[in-house]
């Protein structure tokens, strides 16, 4: 029935998506190298920090939090859009979202495991992280059950577990695919992996009900967090910090991050991969759409939070604004500004620039960039203008927190590439399912392969 | 997954045998469906096994209700009642007075409460859709892996090795390309 299909039969794209999993080249030794090596050179810069102690950091009074929170913030906001992504396309029926969400999914696990290392080694002593949680207190002095610090460490708990399951079930089909493909010990994991699924309408009725529970409980989660990590700052009383737009206003900014990031990640697997019969312009040009509408929303949010700091002119705030705009900060405003707002708006609206894939690559790293800078303003000017003038101070990174962050995103590159090696890193029975669904509906797109019969195990779906 | 056994080595087992046939179009597979049925072969004694979800309409539908939002439910339940614990329990059992403030305050208990309520709408619907699906399975089920390139399988259980090889008959009649067959299913 779905001979009819741009990619050919469901064997083919079994071939075409299961071949980095199945086929290892020098070149994924060399890039797997390369990011280990400077994940080496972090866990280096961390053993230093314990052995020496915290002092090593360029923290002091009153810049406290810095870099590994800066990090922090990053990594969870860059964490919100993959699942999130997933689950509103996937609740709303998004014929495009198929190739997306697999990929999409996996970044929120990896940047989410890497985003919560930094409150541990922030610690500086992280063998006592158990004040994060809520155990049984006998001494009566820690921990604050009341402390915002206790609802990061549930909440970030919770949204890594939820989206762990929610990458998990829907890739056990691909799973069960890679069983009937693999031999020698990868056969084994695929079939502990794959939990002997076959295929029958009872499994596949009941993981087309999960996934739809799970895309509902799954979003709000995630807004929550984000929510959350703003809370961190918001439940303060630190000029700036203390505001009621900051939980939506984080939330979309993760978002937007977010976003970016996959747009970026779906370039390089189309590239590296040679996946380009399935990560189609169309995935670009609605990726591009919503960076468009994003940008508009992020920068009306910062506008209303800074207006009505500049307007009020309560005198700490507008210190630290006034310190971000007109200060030694300048230069990052404006990188924020232009990375945020003026480069994505001005590309976004045009059709031909979000079709292109070189366009859209450069535009995601440039939102990042402005996402980083917002992170670094939000935390570092607020602390380094606090109310009293005679405690001002300021804040440089040292070469330890310099190397940690770089070991952070080579090891979220890292374990993404390992991801792509053991596992399809688009779904293929979602992808051949649409292919099925265009077929049904009569939909003929030019390049279509001829069928094969059962002799030659292609053919139904294709 | 399983070796599909010769005929000689499902004759010499006395349980039941599960035929396959694979068919390379869902429709003849749904053909194949319906022309069992019209044979008075009980649907609960045919499934269909395939790569991708199968088409609405083109077979009878699963019907079977699923129980999954009450596994939901009930995960919600344990885990609001786990979360206010934690977070109003654990503050009373260990109070700390701060500035006049609650020991129990609403608002910070109603975030640890409300994450744990998602989470354990997360956990118990993993664990009901599990067992739902029946996963994992310990036993090697009756399966084909061409299924996983495409083809399209219809698994017949019979109860006696006369009924096979009536039921070969008819899946050959429309259009199994190739029929396997699994002893002790």
């Amino acid at each position: 029935m779905a001979s009819d299909s741009p990619f050919g039969s469901a064997a083919r794209v079994n071939d075409d998506i299961l071949r980095p999993v199945l086929q290892t080249t020098w070149r994924f030794y060399a890039v797997v190298a390369l990011l280990g090596s400077v994940v080496l050179w972090g866990a280096f810069a961390v053993w230093y920090l314990l052995s020496t102690g915290i002092g090593v950091f360029g923290l002091n009074r009153p810049v406290y939090w810095a870099l590994m929170i800066i990090n922090f913030v990053f990594f969870v906001g860059l964490s919100h859009s993959g699942t999130l992504i997933s689950a509103i396309l996937r609740v709303t029926h998004a014929e495009w979202r198929r190739p997306i969400t697999r990929g999409a999914e996996a970044m929120t696990v990896f940047t989410i495991m890497v985003a919560a290392a930094f409150p541990l080694i922030h610690l500086g002593r992280p063998w006592v992280f158990y004040y994060l949680i809520p155990y049984p207190d006998l001494r009566g002095l820690w921990p604050n059950f009341r402390s915002p610090l206790i609802w990061d460490f549930i909440a970030i708990s919770t949204y890594l577990t939820g989206s762990i399951i929610y990458l998990y079930l829907p890739m056990i089909p691909d799973l069960a695919v890679i069983r009937d493909r693999s031999h020698g010990w990868r056969r084994y994991l695929y079939i502990a992996l794959s939990l002997g699924w076959t295929g029958s309408e009872r499994e596949w009725s009941r993981l087309s009900r999960v996934l739809g529970i799970m895309a509902v409980v799954i979003i709000p989660v995630a807004v929550s967090v984000h929510s959350i990590v703003s809370w961190d700052f918001a439940m303060t009383i630190v000029p700036v910090w203390h505001s009621t737009i900051f939980a939506p206003y984080f939330v979309v900014g993760a978002i937007y991050s977010g976003i970016a990031l996959v747009i970026t990640i779906m370039v390089l697997i189309r590239w590296v991969f040679n996946l380009q019969s399935y990560l189609q312009p169309r995935q670009f040009d609605n990726l591009g759409k919503l960076l468009f509408v994003m940008s508009v929303i992020w920068f009306y949010f910062w506008f209303a939070d800074a207006l009505t700091t500049w307007y009020g002119r309560e005198p700490s705030e507008f210190a630290v604004l006034r310190y971000t705009i007109l200060g030694p900060f300048a230069p990052l405003f404006w990188t924020m500004i232009v990375c945020n707002l003026v480069i994505p708006f001005w590309t976004m609206m045009f059709k031909q620039l979000r079709r292109n894939v070189l366009v859209m690559l450069v535009v995601s790293l440039l939102v990042n960039v402005g996402m980083y800078s917002e992170r670094i303003l939000i935390i570092v000017p607020a602390l380094s203008r606090g109310r009293l003038p005679s405690a001002w101070g300021s804040y440089q990174p040292t070469w330890v927190e310099i190397s940690i962050t770089a070991a952070a995103f080579a090891g979220f590159s890292l374990l993404y590439v390992l991801f792509t090696k053991f596992f399809p890193v688009v779904s293929m029975w979602e992808v051949k399912e649409g292919m099925g669904e265009r077929a049904e509906a009569g939909v003929k797109e030019p390049g279509t392969p001829p069928r094969k019969t059962v002799e030659g195990a292609e053919g139904a779906y294709g | 997954m399983d070796k599909p056994v010769d005929k000689h080595e499902a004759r010499q087992d006395t349980s039941r045998t599960v035929l396959i046939g694979l068919y390379d179009d869902v429709h003849a597979a749904g053909r194949a469906v319906d022309g069992l049925e019209k044979h008075g072969i009980a649907r609960d004694k045919i499934s269909v096994n395939s790569s991708v979800p199968l088409p609405v309409g083109t077979f009878r539908a699963y019907t079977r209700p699923s129980r999954l939002p009450y596994f939901s439910a009930l995960g919600a339940f344990a885990g609001l009642i786990a979360g206010f614990s934690l977070a109003a329990g654990t503050a009373m059992l260990y109070p700390i007075a701060t500035g006049g403030k609650p020991i129990v305050s609403l608002p910070t208990v109603g975030v640890i409460t409300y994450e744990f309520t998602m989470l354990g709408i997360i956990l118990f619907t993993l664990v009901g859709v599990l067992y739902e699906m029946g996963l994992p399975r310990v036993k090697k089920p009756p399966y084909d892996p061409r299924v996983s390139d495409g083809c399209v399988g219809v698994l017949v259980t019979c109860e006696t090795e006369q009924i096979s090889f009536e039921i070969e008959g008819i899946l050959r009649e429309y259009g199994a390309a190739t029929i396997t067959r699994f002893a002790g299913g």
